[in-house]
């Protein structure tokens, strides 16, 4: 039995000295589970910790002292440098990364706290183009730019995963999948006129879920990847011909089955925003459009996609974006980046209102935390070309965080 | 000191010392770092939120390391599990020095249904006791020596275990 032991723990050994623990592994995980919440507490607990209050605040007030309540979140501020070496990112943090403003291939990566953790060193024979981080901030994806470069996805800690194929120029919009490991885009031949869905992972070919529609010939019209959610099993495809969406497919991703298709009148709607679980979309109305149209849908409505009903009408705003729990939207007035526009966050279940901008500052830029509740959104003064913004973290309870310095966003 | 840190410190000196095992046994159950560390993760939030049912003179160890377990089962069943990137163990051992013997096991514990197969990380590699390694698997201490035994037995024929 001990040989067989040994034989075996040898053979586990040789598998595991492959891919040893991250360094900090117990850090970074003690560090990123305690930033969040922690709900469904039993009401034992409940029971217990009411009775432990109530009787501190017997003996408080027997002594005749002050309590001071603890605060709900504090807003970290950050005092650190931006123009430091935060040394290598923690793996499995989510990670907000910006531009350096004085090196812009090396990303500083903040977390939702404000806090910087950590700088991904690009190589300069790779950064021509636009480089943009998954969700988590755990891949970056180089897009070329139109001066040429190769499109690439990184690691973590910016090293190159694998070159896509040349001449993959097909490729239009796409977002990463709520998994944030996948890629979800179209591709569209120009000789047969058909959009695909296909989803890649870094380090694979890409791979085909199936044909969305074959049109009659090139017309002014696309589709685009609204949301992609392996874990649902469902994408969000949505057709704008001119300047509206006038189509929208819930595919099925593994198996390719339009779930539901709906189509809308030209001028309706001024865009469709998806949850990033597919489960939730908004229509949002064109009625703010400086181009708006008879007949165009006077509020903005959400839809439950599951069984397509309306659960939510947030007034006139268009919805940027949906928060990683689904619980929070980021609404604004104007549905153009760099108009002045009155910003806002709402719990969208009771119409809440959490938090709102002064209607001063344009929005660029924005990136809801992954499964939480929290947005970061860039704001620039209406009409700049800056393309260095400040930047703000809106917690889940309205308060806000802002990062010292000014940035270009990976976003 | 306030309520969340002291949640937090409950949690690093309850959870931290078993995250270095908890990494790899997802790694044995997923066999990609990556998702490893990921799985890790999403256990540890879930250990996070769930702390409050573990209950006072339970050790924390198996209870953490089935929520791990749980957790890559859980990936593993999803779909999309079938096109992400596995790592060839079998051919990152062979660039190393070891014997054809060492390869051989290296083929059949791969080969081992996975529960079998975490059966006997759990025992062999991470010494856990057949009480916590039943803990981990959701089966008795009994049914856990019946398992380890068995999944030897695959890969030693004629094994007899004490």
């Amino acid at each position: 039995m001990d040989d067989v032991r040994s034989e075996i723990r040898a053979a586990f050994e040789r598998e595991q000295a492959a891919h040893l623990p991250a360094a900090g592994l117990r850090r970074n995980v003690v560090e990123a589970v305690s930033a969040r919440e922690r709900p469904g507490a039993n009401f034992q607990w409940v029971a217990v910790a009411a009775a432990v209050i109530l009787g501190l605040l017997v003996v408080v007030g027997l002594m005749s002292t002050r309590f001071h309540p603890r605060t709900n979140v504090p807003a970290a501020t950050p005092n650190a440098s931006p123009r430091a070496d935060y040394g290598r990112p923690p793996a499995g943090v989510s990670l907000i990364y910006v531009h350096d403003p004085t090196n812009p291939l090396w990303l500083v990566g903040y977390d939702w706290t404000g806090k910087p953790r950590g700088t991904v060193k690009i190589s300069p024979a790779i950064g021509a183009g636009y480089i943009g981080q998954a969700p988590d901030g755990q891949i970056f994806q180089v897009t070329p730019s139109a001066k040429g470069g190769s499109g690439v996805f990184l690691d973590r800690l910016g090293q190159p995963i694998l070159l896509l194929a040349s001449g993959s120029g097909g490729y239009t919009g796409g977002v990463w999948a709520d998994d944030n490991r996948h890629f979800c885009s179209i591709s569209f031949d120009a000789q047969t006129y058909a959009w695909t869905l296909v989803t890649q992972l870094p380090g694979e070919g890409q791979k085909p879920v199936a044909l969305i529609a074959r049109d009659q010939s090139v017309g002014q019209t696309g589709i685009s990847v609204a949301a992609c959610s392996s874990n649902n099993d469902r994408a969000i495809l949505v057709r704008t011909t001119i300047a509206y969406p006038s189509e929208i497919w819930v595919m099925q991703l593994s198996d390719g089955t339009v779930v539901s298709h709906h189509t809308y009148p030209a001028n309706l709607l001024a865009s469709i925003t998806a949850s990033r679980d597919a489960a939730y979309i908004s229509e949002n109305s064109a009625a703010i459009l400086p181009s708006a149209q008879p007949g165009g849908a006077v509020v903005t409505r959400i839809r439950r996609v599951s069984d397509w009903t309306e659960v939510a009408e947030p007034g006139v705003a268009s919805v940027l974006s949906f928060s990683g729990d689904d619980s929070r939207i980021l609404l604004a007035g104007s549905t153009a980046a760099g108009q002045k526009s009155l910003l806002m966050v709402e719990d969208w279940r009771s119409g809440s209102t959490i938090w709102h901008s002064d209607d001063t500052k344009a929005y660029g830029p924005y990136l809801a935390e992954p499964g939480g509740r929290a947005f970061a959104l860039t704001l620039m003064t209406p009409g700049s070309q800056d393309t260095q913004m400040d930047i703000l973290i809106i917690n889940g309870d309205g308060t806000t965080t802002a990062l010292a310095g000014r940035y270009a966003t990976a976003w | 000191m306030s309520r969340g840190h002291t949640d937090r410190a409950d949690f690093d000196a309850l959870i931290g010392p078993h995250l270095d095992a908890a990494y790899r046994t997802a790694l044995a159950i997923l066999r990609d770092p990556d998702a490893a560390h990921d799985a890790v993760q999403e256990a540890s939030f879930k250990a996070w939120r769930k702390l409050n049912q573990l209950h006072e003179g339970k050790p924390a160890r198996p209870w953490f390391l089935a929520i791990v377990a749980n957790q890559c089962r859980s990936e593993r069943r999803r779909h999309w599990w079938s096109v992400i990137r596995m790592p060839d163990v079998e051919s990152e051992a062979k660039q190393g020095e070891v014997s054809a013997e060492s390869l051989d096991i290296d083929r059949e514990l791969a080969k081992l249904p996975r529960e079998d197969r975490l059966a006997l990380f759990l025992y062999f590699y991470l010494d856990l006791p057949l009480e916590e390694v039943g803990d981990v698997l959701g089966i008795s201490a009994a049914g856990a020596k019946t398992r380890v035994y068995r999944a030897a037995k695959e890969l030693r024929p004629g094994l007899e275990m004490n």
